[in-house]
């Protein structure tokens, strides 16, 4: 499993880890206990500062996807359940798209469609 | 004569692999590098590329010629223990020629690159393995101990043989191989411990590189990532096998050496297979190069015109390379990183505490062995 990170990019490089973590753990290519590589060894990969991998797997952590302790590093333990705490979060991000779609003409269906188009290419049974 | 001629069979070949290294040293960099600066492949493949290795190899033409002329001058016009000296010069003449060569080349890539703009408007993408299988067919650590048990098993010789030895010894030998000098054999302690020293020294440098090989970071290709894990898991193993092999073949040559010492077997057939064994290094080493080489330039053709029609090249890091060569990101928590330049192998990050005492005793101790080994002989 390989992350692109792309340094021309507008999109800080934490935001660019988290995010392909995320998007991976969605396809299934991550599953749950599946270890990462440590700080240390990320951020040398890299070729960046410790903490800016350290926050992308805080974040991750914050959002229930990965757990770190001491004798396993970080691994990736997803809790398949979601509180209103989460539903607001994904409000407030979908909230301002939904409204540059409106902006740009989109029409309901067709944003749907879109969204669906994009839920399915995480992988098979997923839109049951 | 004889003795010239001796020294000169056991040094030319070592001499000349070192300049055919130099030579191929350009090609032996990653798909991207060209001379030490960051370059879209398209301009690896260009003939703008094509005349910055003409050049090298011109100024690699002139500056090869003076030491190796030298050499021949002190061969026929001086005695033994100049060519001796020469012999510990000559590869540092070389290699700081070639790098003050691979320098100037450095230079011009790098003001061509600016000129020509060749990162406009390409995405900087690199990329990271984040779950990795296990190590495949890294040899194992107890490959080490074949070398390590012929160190112990002529240490255990050595010491009952000496024992055996009578006390007063033939020491040297004149150019016919007659004894011209006998003493105590006492006098053999030194260059027993010299031997013995040096066989240890390379044993933990050995082992030294084989962790540091296993662990060190290799970048990805950033058009074909899985192949190129596979390439960097295969340059790993070859290096490994290669260092396990070379140090039994040290063990080898030095066993040779400390034998005729010890009377086991007699000069004659030491001189006789000490070249044939000295053969077998060189012949693993070119071996090893060629295996390297192939992998970059498989590298370099796997990259199709339509991957680089999707304007994304390597990050540009030229800015953490001083000269092209040397490392240096405080960022890095790294110490090690892939070499730049010259092949495979690790370089270290010089911004690191570490990093600098390391780069610092490793010119102390060439510059020690230089010093003492002309200075004594």
């Amino acid at each position: 499993m390989f992350i692109k990170i792309d340094f021309t990019s507008d999109i800080p490089i934490y935001e660019q880890i988290k995010n392909q973590i995320i998007e991976a753990v969605a396809r299934g290519e991550l599953q749950n206990d599946d270890s990462l590589p440590s700080i240390r060894d990320l951020a040398s990969e890299i070729g960046v500062n410790m903490h800016t991998v350290a926050k992308a797997y805080n974040e991750l952590k914050d959002m229930g996807l990965i757990a770190i302790n001491k004798k396993h590093g970080a691994y990736i333990a997803v809790s398949k359940s979601y509180d209103k705490e989460f539903l607001n979060e994904i409000i407030e991000e979908v909230t301002p798209i939904v409204a540059k779609a409106i902006c740009k003409g989109m029409n309901k269906y067709e944003l749907i469609r879109l969204i669906e188009t994009i839920f399915d290419g995480f992988g098979g049974k997923k839109d049951e | 004569m004889s003795e010239k001629l001796l020294i000169f069979i056991l040094s030319f070949p070592a001499q000349i692999f070192l300049v055919l290294l130099c030579f191929f040293i350009p090609y032996f960099s990653r798909e991207y590098i060209l001379f030490g600066v960051n370059v879209p492949p398209t301009i690896k493949k260009s003939e703008v590329a094509k005349k910055f290795y003409k050049e090298y190899w011109r100024n690699f033409a002139l500056t090869v010629l003076i030491p190796t002329l030298l050499f021949f001058y002190i061969l026929f016009e001086s005695t033994e223990r100049v060519l001796i000296k020469y012999n510990i010069l000559y590869p540092l003449f070389v290699i700081v020629l070639m790098t003050l060569n691979h320098y100037v080349i450095y230079r011009k890539v790098s003001q061509a690159k600016k000129k020509g703009n060749w990162q406009e408007e390409k995405k900087q993408i690199m990329v990271v393995h984040v779950k990795k299988d296990k190590k495949r067919g890294y040899p194992s650590r107890l490959w080490f101990l074949v070398p390590i048990g012929m160190f112990i098993g002529l240490l255990i010789i050595t010491v009952v043989r000496y024992n055996q030895l009578p006390k007063i010894i033939p020491l040297h030998y004149n150019l016919k191989l007659e004894v011209d000098y006998i003493g105590p054999k006492s006098e053999l302690i030194k260059p027993f411990s010299v031997m013995f020293g040096s066989m240890l020294l390379a044993q933990v440098l050995g082992y030294f590189v084989y962790e540091l090989t296993k662990k060190g970071k290799m970048k990805l290709s950033i058009y074909f990532p899985e192949k190129s894990a596979e390439q960097n898991e295969k340059v790993k193993n070859y290096t490994a096998y290669f260092l396990i092999w070379i140090l039994v073949l040290i063990e080898f040559m030095m066993g040779l050496v400390i034998f005729s010492m010890l009377d086991i077997i007699n000069i004659q057939t030491m001189l006789v297979l000490l070249p044939v064994f000295l053969i077998f290094p060189l012949i693993t080493l070119g071996y090893y190069l060629m295996k390297v080489f192939n992998i970059n330039s498989e590298r370099l053709n796997l990259i199709l015109e339509e991957k680089i029609s999707e304007k994304i090249i390597d990050r540009d890091d030229d800015k953490y390379w001083i000269a092209g060569m040397f490392y240096y990101n405080p960022d890095d928590p790294a110490l090690f990183v892939e070499r730049r330049v010259g092949g495979f192998g690790w370089d270290l990050n010089y911004a690191k505490p570490l990093g600098k005492f390391i780069g610092f005793l490793i010119i102390g101790i060439l510059v020690a062995v230089v010093v003492v080994s002309l200075v004594l002989i």
